[in-house]
């Protein structure tokens, strides 16, 4: 628990309000056109993306390095349940909310069978397994032509649905990004809660010390392996989201490339506070646009940032706006060293 | 025939994973760049040996390239040591682990820029471009060839590491830093060392792979995660286990390419969760409290 966290739920309440009116009335502002709506309502998918992963690395201390299984779990169980020309997923999942339900539903049956190998070996080893084992899944799905469609894809199309007389169209940007919205709100909301309940403590006491957890008698892999689902699942909710905006669903959304696009969200937003990943996706989209406006190579750029951020900011943004930058080294001392002057700190002072 | 192919693609593996398991059991980092080196390894060669590379006809190029590719490939693991990783040797696995992740983008960029995202291809030398005869049908001398090397260096490894005062002072440090230290040994300098070794390996790997694979900047990512993969199979930290582990999935992706293609990538990642299932610890790997 930190500083950010601890705001009182009143404040936290009525910043949340402001800001979802804001975001309400965004559209109709005029002040966004078509492509910056689109990339707002990027934003929002991978800020969900983002905090299911964070509540992994942030609350429960595992670093996920695959969690782009779930999300693209998501977003085929999708794209097959709409293609009606499957028959082995009957046809009531045809129209998009049982879709929805039911890809989301497939995301955290992947996440349970993932998370309990991963969960078998702690630190890196979690690492690597889910590095691996989602790496796994990409292979499956880009070979398995037949059904996925292989490098291909498959292209998403959501039928307009038929809501009390209106029809609601998802394929139109302005109707999609209240959709988004709401799943999106409705998502802080329930993991508000529940980092904040006794569950939440659990895990973060999971996360500060793991033997100490075993000892007084909590047991550790349960817990782990439950958030590990609850995360799947909400990546699972992204993906669908992801595949209904781009259209098509590819083997990338199953590629670690896209595994680590909340790792360095969440890093640059912060990993320590709630809204980190939010912030940091919203950041995270803005440098890609504009790195990507400069040249082709963004993810270069991306490398040069993560680098310092994780060596002198590794508390995101929301550190340095805190004012701890709680490096695992500060910048002078670093600085020091490469000149060649070892500056006499001691260990402790490097823990700190 | 299946199988020589898969000890030949095993020593390249080998040479990957063990710098990787070596850097982990003695300076406890897990360097996620390793792939990345063997990559720029095949990239140097590449550069040194093509058409328009640099040694490009002068006799005996490729030799001269499988020394400098490597030592060049060296340098710049020294570098990242130096200057990104030296910083968080006592810090969580995680930072190291983004730290290292933040070199692969890079790194990998890095050769997209340089080199390109076509393959690229290097020819084997005139000297072992000829075919031998095996169990009746002809068959590449160059995977003979990668047999001979990767088992060559595995040898010299075990003997440097089990037989020398060298190797007595590397493990001295890997166990207990704090104790080595005292003793007089410098202990950043045996980690530097390490990571020099380590990154020479995966360099070596790499120049080896040139003419046997095509060269491509995604070459890293699909080699990180086979060493990962070998590393949890054999045990974390083992030279034996990365040794066996590496031939074992060699052999196993090519009985597999050949007998059950379509099940072919997915193999790997099933021994995994066999291993991990069974023995938590790796193969090889010492038991410790998960």
């Amino acid at each position: 628990m930190n500083a950010l966290d601890r705001l009182t739920d009143s404040r936290t309440a009525s910043i949340g309000l402001v800001a979802g009116l804001v975001m309400l009335v965004l559209p109709f502002t005029g002040l966004l056109s078509e492509f910056y709506l689109g990339l707002v309502i990027s934003a929002m998918v991978l800020a969900l993306f983002a905090m299911s992963f964070n509540l992994l690395f942030g609350y429960t201390g595992m670093l996920s390095f695959g969690h782009a299984a779930y999300f693209g779990t998501g977003a085929y169980v999708l794209a097959l349940a709409l293609d009606g020309e499957l028959g082995f997923i009957p046809g009531v999942f045809e129209s998009f909310v049982p879709a929805l339900v039911l890809a989301v539903l497939a995301s955290g049956v992947v996440a349970l069978v993932i998370g309990f190998l991963c969960v078998q070996r702690g630190d890196i080893y979690f690492a690597i397994l889910t590095l691996a084992l989602s790496m796994m899944l990409y292979e499956t799905v880009f070979t398995w032509n037949d059904v996925t469609g292989g490098s291909d894809g498959l292209t998403v199309l959501v039928a307009p649905i038929e809501l009390a007389g209106f029809s609601v169209n998802l394929v139109d940007t302005g109707t999609f990004y209240f959709l988004t919205l709401a799943l999106l709100a409705g998502s802080i909301v329930l993991l508000w809660r529940l980092v904040n309940s006794p569950y939440g403590e659990l895990l973060l006491s999971i996360r500060e010390n793991p033997e100490r957890a075993t000892m007084i008698g909590i047991p550790v892999k349960r817990y782990q392996l439950s958030s590990f689902v609850i995360a799947g699942l909400f990546a699972g909710l992204a993906g669908t989201l992801f595949a209904v905006r781009t259209f098509i669903v590819t083997p990338h959304t199953l590629h670690w490339s896209m595994s680590a696009e909340p790792v360095m969200m969440t890093l640059l937003g912060g990993p320590s506070a709630f809204v980190g990943p939010i912030i940091g996706a919203v950041m995270f989209v803005g440098l890609e646009q504009a790195l990507s406006n400069i040249t082709e190579h963004w993810q270069f750029g991306l490398g040069l940032l993560i680098v310092p951020i994780v060596l002198f900011f590794p508390n995101g943004l929301v550190g340095i706006l805190r004012g701890d930058s709680g490096g695992t080294v500060s910048v002078r001392e670093s600085i020091a060293g490469l000149l060649g002057r070892e500056s006499p700190t001691t260990e402790e002072d490097a823990h700190e | 025939m299946a199988i020589i192919s898969g000890i030949a693609n095993g020593m390249l593996l080998f040479l990957a994973a063990v710098g990787l398991t070596l850097i982990f059991g003695v300076l406890d980092v897990l360097n996620f760049a390793h792939g990345s080196l063997y990559m720029l390894g095949a990239y140097f060669t590449y550069f040194l040996v093509s058409a328009n590379g640099v040694l490009a006809g002068i006799p005996g190029a490729f030799w001269l390239a499988l020394l400098i590719a490597p030592m060049l490939v060296a340098l710049v693991g020294v570098v990242m040591e130096r200057f990104v990783i030296r910083p968080v040797y006592d810090q969580d696995h995680e930072f190291q682990l983004l730290l290292t992740f933040g070199l692969v983008l890079i790194i990998d960029n890095g050769a997209r820029i340089l080199w390109g995202t076509n393959f690229r291809s290097v020819n084997p030398p005139e000297l072992l471009r000829f075919q031998i005869e095996l169990f009746g049908s002809g068959y590449p001398f160059y995977n003979i060839f990668l047999i001979i090397v990767g088992a060559i260096a595995a040898l010299v490894m075990w003997l440097v590491f089990e037989r020398t005062r060298v190797g007595k002072i590397v493990r001295a440090s890997s166990q207990d830093r704090g104790i080595a230290n005292a003793l007089g040994v410098n202990v950043p300098l045996v980690f530097t060392g390490t990571f020099l070794v380590g990154s020479l390996l995966a360099g070596l790997g790499g120049a080896l792979a040139a003419p046997y694979q095509s060269i491509q900047p995604t070459l890293g990512e699909s080699i990180i995660i086979e060493s990962f993969i070998i590393v949890v199979i054999g045990g974390l930290g083992s030279f034996s286990g990365a040794f066996v582990g590496a031939l074992l999935i060699g052999v196993v992706n090519s009985l597999a390419f050949l007998y059950l293609p379509s099940l072919q990538p997915i193999i790997p990642f099933v021994l995994v969760a066999i291993v991990l299932l069974t023995r938590p610890a790796g193969l090889f790997g010492k038991e410790v409290a998960a």
